[in-house]
């Protein structure tokens, strides 16, 4: 589905190779790497459609021919850096999920909104949809994006530290949650993690930026202190 | 969210029945109705109602180009005068004035509102052209403020050199007024209202998810780019008419959008358009009403009272946001 050939990853500098790497449907994949190795910078590139050499595509197309449009309706991404507003309602927040599916005017069909409630529901959040965003608790902020990167139905989905700043149960509820849709919704979802742990329980593939080779290896099982060498080099 | 606009679209009418009724000198409440006087006519006609009509435009206008901006920007305090572009047609009208007092030309209104819409329309070109190498929104707003100082800088050194009678004028335009519209100006103001405002909620799309920031309305598939230069085109217009008519206003676009957030509790820009321009022209027809009410004592300039009534407003937001912080 998803296929990566001799690509450089980097903005103005190169910080690591993917040699050869095939990513398929209903895969649950953990990148695994340093701080500043590239992880979100990999994340980047794919929204932003702008791999610098080697060859990414998408079943056949080359995925820096796709257009905006295009790319919104084939990933999303989830980080975690949005704090919610005041006068932004969960609801409203989840709607804007739908965004490339509504015409000019921005209104939700029927078919939307039944999308919308679908998702609410998975990540149980009807009860929080005339909500202010900005009341929410971490889990469920990072619950809320999740619902809205699913509702913009894209067959890849990203998350950048979706696990950061949560308590261990819902840190294991979001790990469940998102191998669960993976498996279930025929999703790609990569996350970009430093819990590790939950990784290897969760995930069905670990991608790891080796240290040493500046490399992205992909493994379907690996253990703790293997994957602690070639991603930290201790 | 429908009984809200209501109430504000009641509001509006109320405050704009009230003033164009609001007795002059000695006469009576509504003295127009029933009047067989040619002259209580023209005064309802030639004055009150242009006054009434140019302060529901610069009203709804400097709203939605507040609440536009804000959005774009991220920015809660962002409006067109913060970022410089009031300042550009501050400086057209003071090269008009200084050069109509070499070549010993009277200064027409019109070459006023001509010079003032150039010059909004000029800066907020330059905005643009910075904004598409800027890419942080706060570095755009610091630019615009550096711009706003540059600007003011040169119109001052500029009336250092014109003549008394220049510099009032100068001042006079500064201070803002409801007063310069005429009845035969009314349908070519309302043509460029009605583009501004028209292309404002055609962009309703892309603002409700700027709110997200930039970054996150590029996953949802908005061309960031070409939804930041098309809200700065509606700005110039809009702000630029409004400068043009009445002067320089500030605090209206930056004080209403904020609290139709506040009570309208929403990041529809649909919603928040429509409430953002009724609120705004309740405001400004508010104040023409509170201008004819202190006219016998004093008579207030329209930039002086909104700012009297906004600044307590935008200190309250800032207290606000240095507690959340």
């Amino acid at each position: 589905m998803l296929k990566f050939e001799s690509c450089s990853i980097g903005h103005s500098k190169m910080l690591y190779q993917i040699p050869d790497l095939n990513l398929e449907k209903g895969e649950f994949a953990a990148l695994i790497g340093a701080n500043g190795s590239g992880k979100s910078t990999l994340m980047d590139l794919l929204i932003q459609g702008k791999f610098p050499n080697g060859k990414v595509t998408i079943g056949n197309q080359n995925w820096n021919d796709l257009k905006p449009v295009e790319r919104a309706k084939t990933i999303t991404l989830v980080d975690n850096h949005f704090l919610g507003f005041d006068y932004l309602k969960v609801s409203e927040y989840l709607e804007l999920g739908r965004h490339i599916y509504t015409n000019f005017t921005g209104r939700l069909s029927e078919n939307d909104r039944e999308i919308v409630q679908k998702y609410a529901d998975l990540l149980h959040l009807t009860s929080l949809l005339n909500q202010s965003t900005s009341t929410l608790s971490d889990g469920e902020r990072q619950r809320a994006g999740i619902a809205k990167a699913l509702i913009q139905e894209t067959p890849i989905v990203l998350l950048d530290e979706p696990t950061a700043f949560l308590d261990y149960p819902t840190k294991k509820e979001v790990m469940l949650l998102l191998a669960e849709i993976a498996r279930t919704n025929e999703r790609l979802i990569i996350i970009a993690s430093h819990d590790i742990d939950f990784c290897i329980d969760f995930c069905s593939r670990i991608l790891v930026i080796e240290k040493e080779t500046k490399e992205l290896k992909s493994y379907g099982q690996i253990n703790h202190d293997e994957l602690v060498e070639r991603a930290f080099g201790i | 969210m429908w009984k809200k606009h209501l109430i504000s679209f009641a509001l509006l009418l109320v405050v704009t029945v009230v003033t164009i009724g609001y007795p002059h000198g000695t006469d009576d409440w509504f003295s127009f109705l029933g009047s067989n006087d040619q002259n209580t006519w023209n005064l309802l006609v030639i004055y009150r109602i242009p006054e009434v009509f140019i302060a529901i435009i610069s009203g709804f206008s400097l709203s939605v180009s507040g609440l536009l901006l804000q959005t774009t920007l991220n920015n809660p305090l962002a409006d067109p005068s913060i970022l410089g572009l009031t300042s550009g047609s501050h400086l057209m009208v003071a090269l008009t004035i200084m050069g109509s007092s070499i070549l010993g030309l009277e200064v027409l209104d019109l070459g006023i509102t001509i010079s003032a819409t150039i010059g909004v329309l000029i800066f907020g070109l330059l905005i643009l052209v910075i904004a598409t190498r800027v890419r942080s929104m706060v570095s755009l707003l610091l630019v615009g403020m550096m711009l706003g100082t540059f600007v003011s800088a040169i119109t001052n050194i500029i009336l250092m050199k014109a003549d008394a009678n220049s510099v009032k004028g100068f001042s006079i335009w500064g201070m803002g007024s409801l007063q310069q519209v005429s009845i035969e100006q009314i349908p070519f103001i309302t043509l460029l209202f009605a583009i501004g405002i028209v292309s404002a909620f055609l962009l309703t799309k892309p603002l409700n998810t700027l709110v997200l920031g930039e970054k996150s309305a590029e996953i949802l598939g908005v061309r960031v780019r070409r939804a930041r230069w098309s809200v700065l085109l509606v700005v110039s217009l809009l702000a630029g008419l409004v400068t043009a008519f009445c002067g320089p206003i500030g605090f209206v676009g930056l004080v209403v959008p904020n609290l139709v957030r506040m009570f309208y509790k929403t990041a529809n820009h649909g919603h928040l358009l429509l409430a953002s321009g009724l609120t705004g022209a309740s405001v400004m027809v508010l104040c023409a009403l509170m201008i004819r009410i202190f006219e016998p004592v004093v008579v207030l300039p329209i930039n002086s009272l909104t700012a009297l009534l906004g600044a307590p407003v935008v200190l309250f937001l800032l207290l606000k946001n240095i507690r959340n912080a």
